[in-house]
């Protein structure tokens, strides 16, 4: 702070004659702060956030400035009414004192007595009219107001009386009083109902209580049923006299019916027409003029589109008897076809491509609002090219077909396009820029197309204005203004470009200030944010900020406000945020349906449709140490119903088919911002067709994201699998099974997915890359070692009439590395018998994946067509028909999905794939497929699916050839 | 007004704002700042009408409501300053807003005189520019809306009045 000599010593003297106190105001600017106290309603705080608004710090000097900021900021909170900022000397120094008064006392009235309703009812409905403070000449008004809102309600006789209780604050005492009974009822208007009818249906007696609101919900309802019997114009309505006392109410229930009304057609039919939405007289419960003149422009439009080009209707009311009929008398003329369409003079766009403008086709109707629609799309196209002179003219001619009043009459068309010279873009220049040079303007409205020499089109200019106009924004120019000033020369041809800038300020941030968090740090908030301090208030910024604080899913609402203090030029962005709860539950059922593989009393496998209950339990908690952390316990169930399975009772002993327990800690940003990091603990069984698998096991991994769409991940698994109730037959069971029934695996994983998909359920368009790896060493703690390697890539694309046409493959090749075992002295025999390891100086090589990592194929998301690991040939199916897998896999698939309502999808697909033995073995000569057909229904979870699969060639298997068919059943898309 | 006045009345706008409002403050605490009012989401502090009073940015009346009558031209600037940055007014330029910081200036007693003053108000001298900005844009929107003319003061009167009227204001309490 700058101190004037002279002047200070000016002001001491003069001081010295004054109180003391007020020399103490003066002297304590400039001093050291040596304390800042906070109390909120008189109670000291320690909160962090609030003391980080806080710009007066210790040890410096007290300057009021910093005062005034930090009475902003801690405004800007919005939690308060009143920020008062006192200070005192203490040890040569300034103690300063900020008090807060809460928001709760920022109303200045309270209720008190019988109110009948919650008090902030009422004062919701005062603050609505008068603000937090009602003033003395506001008071009648405010009562009167009070009065009304229990009148509504019946009660005639509240008694409101306002009492001032100083200090600027209000009581308004209230005794709401009885309801209002009603004293009598008339009824003006006549039903068929009669009147006991009529007070029956309303609920009214009299000497009953007077309920307005019932009351008013009674008549709507049985004015919609009077309306029902075609009285459209019924209105019942009702007023209420009170009592001087206001303890009692005359009721009056006016009825008025009209006529009942017909409507009906004369003349012409009109065919194939929904009349009721043509003529909504019903639905409209009017039979005004307006709306039947609408009716009769709208039945006109109706027959026209349909080629009656002279179409007339006109209506009349015929009211005989008490009852009302509306009569629309229908000409429709002659229906009027086209015979040909051709053009000319045009040469800049072929004729293909005015036709599919045109879109009139011959042996259609000629519909004159199709030809104006056509007309227009073929000038839009010349126009985008340039041509912003063309004239698009249509001539029609009719055809003598020598009748006097043909029923269909031949019209010939032809368009005649003048397309006169085109218009290319000149020079493109910018005034009044001063934040943005001409390179970097011109590079913007070039990305769109505005370059010199390009076509000149209207609407292209104006997208260019806008791109500037969102460039302002995003660098804090809120108020800035593009206009385009287009100069033709003389011909027309060519125009040059003035984009006329007025910039306007740019508001910079000033601080960024996080209020409501109570258990999320703020240091998770504000890596999040976009916004920064003493960089420009950008829109896009905004965006990005809420866009990120929404993602992180730790809030229920995120909120940003502005906030300037004097200074026009910078503002504070006060982020508040909502926080969700920290624990969530989640639990579900479902239905799992699934052709599967199981051994019949002879061994052989036969496929069979299995349905298994199945359901769901979660729970999860977040923001664990104030960070995006979190932590989720999934435990999944499939039960299994008694008798039904050949399968043995599972190594657990649980008694379900299948069961999954999944233990996961996530922490997003791990190892400073490198990537997310999760961990789980994992416990599993699978029935397979083959075998049943009991897993469990700990994952870790990373995972980056290198874009938008695109993340990389590199994780570790150690685990141990244990294979039992195999059903293969001893001798083709693979050595490495044999050899490792329980095996104990460490690999480590890779991948990277490139993601653009619109909805991961319910793909309409996008596309999905992925490939991941996979190595297990034996040197890292892996009884058997492999690589392993998966590719696989998914398009999506939506056709004309909202088909969707989905493709894909995927292509699986492994290979274990090389184990050899040293043969023992003796013959080592498996427990099924069979000749496990060969004795002397032989050398036992296992090379084969265990069964837990074999690629299977078949089932509802990769082969349709065939059951659950089903899909395999000879060397991948042993004799029984049961699959052992191989080390190599190749699927490709083919589906249109064919929307037939909002919510219902037919698809046909095609898919072939197989599973190979060895890698070295995959060839196109073994691919087996499956063709079929599918319905979806758009459910809340996400498309309900049920597929039929027809193998396209069937195999013998133990004497037996294969079902024909597989029918799955699932919720999302197959792939 | 001579510079010894003029350090006077500071002196004595101070003992009467840290008098007045001494009541409710710590036994020997000066009450240093507060909000006064509020106005359509912005606040106006004691500071605010201190500052406006001693650079004569708003002219007090000889009155004993002095501070609550500038703290009304305060909201109704306030008011009108919203109205302006709705519409593109053009800035004024730099040479007249620098004309009219030195009319302050000079009005105060002078650049030693200004500069003392600045931190005992709470402001900066580009606070003080910005103010001056502030109201030249705000005279430019007025004779663009409201052409000279016999009746114009009402008319200015009546457009405040219902900015006011719809406006939210709350005045905070003593």
């Amino acid at each position: 702070m700058r101190q004037a000599g002279p002047c200070r010593l000016l002001l001491a003297a003069v001081l010295a004659a004054a109180p003391v106190s007020a020399a103490e105001v003066v002297e304590l600017v400039g001093r050291p702060v040596v304390e800042v106290q906070l109390f909120v309603d008189g109670v000291p705080q320690r909160d962090e956030t609030r003391l980080g608004l806080i710009e007066t710090r210790e040890a410096q000097p007290l300057s009021l400035r910093e005062v005034r900021e930090s009475i902003t900021h801690l405004y800007a909170l919005g939690d308060f009414f009143d920020v008062v900022v006192s200070g005192w000397m203490r040890d040569n120094g300034v103690v300063l004192r900020y008090d807060l008064v809460a928001l709760d006392r920022r109303i200045g009235f309270e209720m008190q007595g019988d109110l009948g309703r919650p008090a902030s009812e009422l004062i919701d409905v005062v603050t609505r009219r008068f603000g937090r403070v009602v003033r003395t000449e506001e008071l009648d008004d405010a009562v009167v107001l009070l009065e009304a809102e229990y009148r509504a309600l019946g009660r005639f006789a509240a008694r409101i009386e306002p009492a001032p209780l100083g200090a600027g604050r209000l009581r308004f005492d209230i005794d709401q009083g009885p309801p209002a009974q009603i004293a009598s009822i008339e009824l003006r208007g006549a039903l068929e109902d009669g009147r006991s009818g009529v007070l029956e249906r309303l609920g009214l007696v009299e000497g009953g209580v007077y309920d307005p609101v019932g009351l008013d919900e009674r008549l709507a309802d049985f004015e919609s049923e009077v309306r029902g019997r075609r009285y459209y114009e019924a209105r019942l309505r009702h007023d209420a006299i009170p009592t001087p006392d206001g303890l009692s109410v005359d009721v009056v229930l006016d009825i008025e019916t009209g006529s009942p009304v017909t409507v009906r057609f004369a003349g012409d039919p009109v065919p194939d027409a929904n009349l009721d939405e043509l003529v909504p007289v019903a639905d409209e419960g009017s039979i005004d003029e307006d709306l039947l003149e609408d009716s009769s422009l709208r039945v006109e439009d109706y027959l026209r589109g349909l080629g009656y080009r002279d179409a007339r209707v006109v209506h009349r009311r015929l009211d005989e008897l008490g009852l009302l009929t509306v009569v629309f008398d229908v000409d429709r003329g002659a229906e009027y076809r086209l015979v040909s369409v051709e053009f000319e003079g045009h040469a800049v766009l072929a004729e293909l491509e005015l036709r599919d403008l045109l879109a009139m086709r011959v042996g259609e109707p000629l519909v004159m609002e199709a030809l104006q629609t056509g007309g227009a799309a073929i000038a839009d196209r010349y126009a985008a090219l340039g041509y912003r002179g063309v004239v698009v003219q249509p001539r029609l001619k009719e055809a003598d077909t020598g009748a006097d009043t043909p029923a269909v009459v031949p019209v010939s068309l032809v368009v005649e396009v003048f397309e006169g010279a085109p218009t290319a873009l000149g020079t493109l220049r910018f005034e009044g820029n001063r934040a943005f040079d001409e390179s970097a303007l011109a590079e913007v409205i070039g990305f769109i197309g505005l370059v010199p020499g390009a076509a000149y089109f209207a609407p292209m200019v104006a997208t260019g204005r806008a791109a500037l106009q969102a460039l302002y924004l995003n660098e804090g120019y809120e108020s800035a203004s593009v206009e385009v000033q287009p100069g033709f020369d003389e011909r027309g041809t060519v125009v040059d470009l003035a984009f006329v800038i007025v910039e306007g300020p740019q508001i910079l941030v000033d601080h960024v200030l996080i209020v409501g968090n109570q258990q999320i740090d703020s240091s998770t908030i504000r890596q999040e944010l976009a916004v920064r301090p003493g960089q420009p208030l950008g829109q896009d910024d905004l965006d990005q900020t809420r866009r990120r604080l929404a993602a992180l899913g730790l809030f229920r609402g995120v909120d940003l406000r502005q906030f300037s203090h004097g200074d026009q030029l910078r503002r504070d962005v006060v982020v508040v945020v909502e926080e969700a709860p920290a624990t969530r539950v989640g639990y579900g059922g479902g239905l799992e349906v699934n052709e599967r593989l199981r051994a019949t009393d002879t061994g052989v496998a036969a496929e069979r449709l299995e349905f298994a209950p199945r359901g769901f339990f979660e729970i999860g908690r977040r923001n664990l140490w104030g960070k995006n952390r979190s932590i989720d316990l999934f435990t999944r169930v499939s039960v299994r119903r008694d008798g039904e399975s050949a399968t043995e009772m599972t190594e657990s002993g649980l008694g379900f088919n299948e069961y999954r327990m999944l233990l996961n800690y996530r922490e997003p940003r791990a190892f400073r911002q490198v990537g997310d990091l999760l961990v789980s603990g994992f416990i599993e069984q699978a029935i397979r067709p083959s075998f049943d698998l009991f897993s469990r096991g700990v994952n870790v991994e990373l995972v980056r994201a290198l874009g938008l769409t695109t993340s990389a991940t590199v994780g570790y698994t150690y685990g141990r699998n244990r294979v039992t109730n195999e059903q293969l037959l001893p001798a083709d069971r693979p050595l490495v099974d044999r050899l490792f029934p329980e095996v104990t695996l460490s690999s480590f994983t890779t991948s990277l997915v490139s993601d653009s998909r619109d909805d991961p359920l319910d793909t309409t368009d996008g596309e999905l890359v992925g490939v991941e790896s996979e190595v297990a060493f034996r040197r890292l703690g892996s009884e058997v070692g492999f690589a392993k390697a998966t590719v696989q890539g998914f398009i999506y694309r939506e056709l004309p009439g909202g088909v969707v046409f989905a493709g894909g493959g995927r292509l699986g090749l492994a290979r274990g590395f090389v184990l050899e075992l040293a043969g023992p002295p003796t013959p080592v025999f498996g427990d099924d018998g069979v000749l496990v390891l060969v004795p002397g100086e032989a050398v036992n090589v296992v090379q084969a994946l265990p069964a837990s990592e074999r690629f299977f194929a078949g089932g509802d998301t990769t082969v349709r067509g065939f059951a659950l690991d089903r899909l395999g040939d000879g060397l991948t199916i042993d004799p029984n028909g049961f699959p052992t897998g191989g080390n190599a896999l190749m699927v490709l698939n083919s589906e249109l999905r064919v929307p037939v309502t909002e919510s219902i999808q037919v698809v046909g697909f095609l898919d072939v794939g197989n599973v190979f033995d060895r890698a070295a073995n995959l060839s196109l000569g073994r691919i087996r497929g499956g063709a079929g057909f599918g319905i979806r229904y758009g459910s809340p979870v996400g498309p309900i699916r049920v597929d039929l699969g027809f193998k396209l060639d069937r195999r013998e298997f133990a004497g037996e050839l294969e079902s024909p068919t597989a029918l799955h059943l699932s919720i999302g898309q197959a792939f | 007004m001579d510079v010894g006045r003029r350090l006077v009345t500071v002196v004595m706008a101070m003992l009467i704002v840290a008098g007045s409002a001494r009541a409710g403050q710590p036994e020997g605490a000066e009450l240093l700042d507060s909000v006064l009012a509020f106005v359509d989401g912005q606040i106006i502090m004691r500071s605010d009408v201190r500052a406006f009073s001693e650079l004569g940015l708003v002219a007090p009346p000889a009155t004993a409501d002095a501070d609550e009558r500038v703290l009304t031209s305060l909201i109704e600037r306030q008011l009108v300053l919203a109205e302006v940055e709705r519409y593109v007014v053009d800035d004024p330029t730099a040479a007249e807003v620098t004309a009219r910081f030195s009319e302050v200036v000079e009005r105060v007693g002078g650049t030693s005189f200004f500069e003392s003053l600045l931190p005992l108000v709470g402001l900066e001298r580009s606070d003080v520019f910005q103010i001056v900005r502030d109201d030249l844009r705000i005279e430019l929107y007025l004779a663009g809306r409201f052409p000279s003319s016999d009746v114009r003061s009402d008319l200015v009167d009546e457009w405040i009045a219902s900015l006011i009227a719809r406006a939210d204001v709350l005045r905070v309490g003593p």
